[in-house]
């Protein structure tokens, strides 16, 4: 008995739980049937997701992000990742614009310049007033994350990388 | 297969049915529907009720909008100004920035489009812009929305 006791599997933590049914959820699935993200790989308590960008002539078809997801639906964060290289993509590789070369400045930590973003949000105590409608919201999940990457990786000033 | 439903309660359901279901059985799952009450995403009529889903061009994965409301006034605020058009409840937040931003909204030049967005009146929230305005109406089946410059992150 004892042998098949340590045989069995530990149960899941809630945090990660809660991201499986988040990314099982209709939310989720919709922006990838919309073409506007996809799992890439789910490695407890990462994961690579990556977001359709607008085609530019010097731009590839999609950001990948890694995720850190401890505490989900807590907020995450996120870095820019290289597929290719599975390391935190390049300043090089990474999108440019107006709004979106802010995201995702490299001068920083490996964290996305967003305040729906844990990482930039705690370092940036006027942010939760000044950005109240760009928050991360847990009942929300992974998917206020996706949309509003996608929105800047889709602005009419994204200029591809 | 598998078909997205939107109401009026911003909760987005996936619904399995059969492929021969008509559009009131795939509705039904959602609760009691009425004549004119389901809609496709961005449709401007809405689906008889005895229609298949392939009669009504719904294929896997599609979007149907469930609403009590036949239109939604939707009330847009720029610049002291502001605009209303009546759209489908399952019209998307894309369609009305479309038009709020184009010849008959309040007409922005491509370098001003790209500088806004939309969000709720007094809310400072931005829809996602695959949402229905039928599931941001309130109960009066009317949408106010700001045209509102979009933020940058600094300091």
């Amino acid at each position: 008995m004892e042998a098949l006791a340590n045989t069995r599997e530990a149960p899941m933590a809630p945090d990660e739980a809660a991201f499986r049914a988040d990314i099982a959820a209709p939310r989720f699935l919709q922006g990838v049937d919309r073409g506007r993200w996809r799992l890439v790989t789910l490695d407890w308590p990462h994961a690579v997701i990556a977001i359709t960008s607008a085609p530019r002539e010097n731009g590839p078809s999609e950001i990948a992000l890694r995720f850190q997801l401890e505490g989900f639906p807590q907020n995450p964060t996120a870095c820019p990742w290289d597929l290719e290289t599975d390391a935190p993509l390049a300043p090089e590789k990474r999108p440019k614009g107006d709004r979106a070369g802010m995201a995702f400045r490299h001068d920083w930590q490996e964290a996305l310049y967003v305040p729906w973003d844990r990482i930039a949000i705690e370092g940036h105590g006027a942010w939760p007033a000044r950005h109240a409608g760009q928050l991360w919201d847990p009942d929300e999940g992974i998917s206020c994350y996706l949309r509003h990457t996608h929105s800047l990786l889709n602005d009419e000033d994204y200029e591809g990388v | 297969m598998e078909i997205y439903v939107h109401a009026h309660d911003r909760e987005l359901r996936l619904i399995e049915v059969d492929e021969a279901s008509t559009v009131r059985e795939l509705a039904a799952a959602h609760g009691p529907v009425d004549e004119g009450s389901v809609w496709v995403e961005d449709g401007d009529e809405p689906l008889a009720t005895d229609l298949t889903l392939g009669e009504a061009e719904i294929g896997e994965r599609g979007h149907i909008h469930i609403s009590r409301c036949p239109r939604v006034e939707v009330r847009v605020r720029y610049g002291g100004d502001d605009k209303s058009k009546d759209f489908p409840p399952g019209a998307t937040i894309a369609r009305v920035f479309a038009w709020a931003t184009g010849r008959r909204g309040f007409d922005l030049t491509p370098s001003e489009k790209a500088k806004h967005t939309l969000g709720i009146c007094d809310e400072l929230t931005e829809p996602d812009k695959a949402e229905h305005v039928g599931s941001l109406a309130g109960e009066d089946c009317s949408l106010c929305l700001d045209l509102a410059p979009k933020e940058r992150f600094e300091g």
